[in-house]
């Protein structure tokens, strides 16, 4: 029951990944793809420990063109659990599944400037600037009203509300 | 000389995993943009395949005709899918019943939209 996801572009960014002030030991790849037409499709990307951050951050440097494994994961976050007397933490948040990229191998970094996947950085940074105008149109048409994506939240008081306190026994 | 042009790169994967939930409607429809219309049928959904990576909701849409009128190749697939598929969740109701391995063809994209409540991208 696997997941695998093959991606060739190039490598805008390699850092470590941080949790306020502190590393937490895995790197962060900024990856861009290119579709259609030219267009910019950027990922984050992680590289975990287990998939040996360290050689990568080494080996793999921003500018590069490579096309990478991925294995797309849902980690569970925001899950929160309480200490109890005896047995098990109760749990009191679910929290919810946030969908990674997990690099798991890499093919070699293409280094030939006439192969037809070598992917100029000049022309890269191009496609981003495309890509940020596209962006301040899709912003730009939001506060007109077009089609804004907006969803609905079930608020934290009809969430609470299903836990009447006067029928506990204590 | 340099490779200036960007691309097309490869972007292409597959998950395999169980069927768990198919929550899918046959509806007569139109295929869109056509003139005079074109009458066809409709599968749309979504169904979600568990994996060891966790579970995925792929959503379904696949209309019957193309906007020549002609069979659309895709939807035997999607109708197979629609008619034969044991999801876990009929396997639940039905002793009888074991739930498929699917594997679905996919591919990585980004959903670019605008927020009006957070007032950002």
């Amino acid at each position: 029951m696997t997941t695998g996801l093959d991606l060739q572009g190039f490598i805008w960014s390699v850092k470590p990944e941080m949790k306020d002030t502190d590393e937490t030991g895995r790197v962060v790849v900024q990856f861009i793809n290119f579709g259609y037409e030219e267009k910019a499709l950027p990922f984050i990307l992680v590289v975990s420990k287990a998939n040996n951050e360290k050689w990568f951050d080494d080996n793999f440097k921003a500018g590069s063109s490579v096309e990478l494994k991925i294995q797309p994961t849902y980690v569970s976050v925001g899950a929160k659990k309480q200490k109890v007397a005896y047995g098990e933490d109760v749990k009191t948040s679910d929290g919810y599944d946030v969908l990674e990229l997990l690099v798991s191998g890499a093919y070699e970094i293409i280094e030939d400037e006439e192969n037809e996947f070598f992917y100029d950085s000049k022309r890269v940074k191009e496609a981003m600037k495309e890509r940020k105008v596209l962006l301040e149109q899709i912003e730009a048409d939001g506060k007109k009203g077009k089609k804004p994506a907006v969803k609905a939240k079930v608020s934290a008081q009809e969430a609470t509300d299903a836990f009447d306190e006067d029928e506990t026994p204590f | 000389m340099m490779n200036e042009k960007l691309t097309q790169g490869t972007n292409k994967g597959t998950l395999i995993g169980i069927l768990n939930e198919k929550k899918l409607e046959l509806i007569d429809s139109f295929v869109p943009n056509t003139s005079p219309r074109v009458s066809c049928k409709t599968i749309r959904g979504h169904i979600i395949v568990s994996t060891d990576n966790g579970d995925f909701r792929i959503e379904v849409y696949q209309n019957s005709k193309t906007k020549t009128g002609v069979d659309n190749k895709m939807y035997a697939a999607v109708e197979t899918l629609y008619t034969d598929y044991i999801s876990k969740v009929d396997a639940s109701k039905n002793s009888a019943l074991t739930a498929d391995v699917i594997s679905v063809r996919v591919q990585a994209d980004v959903n670019d939209y605008y927020n009006d409540k957070a007032k950002k991208n």
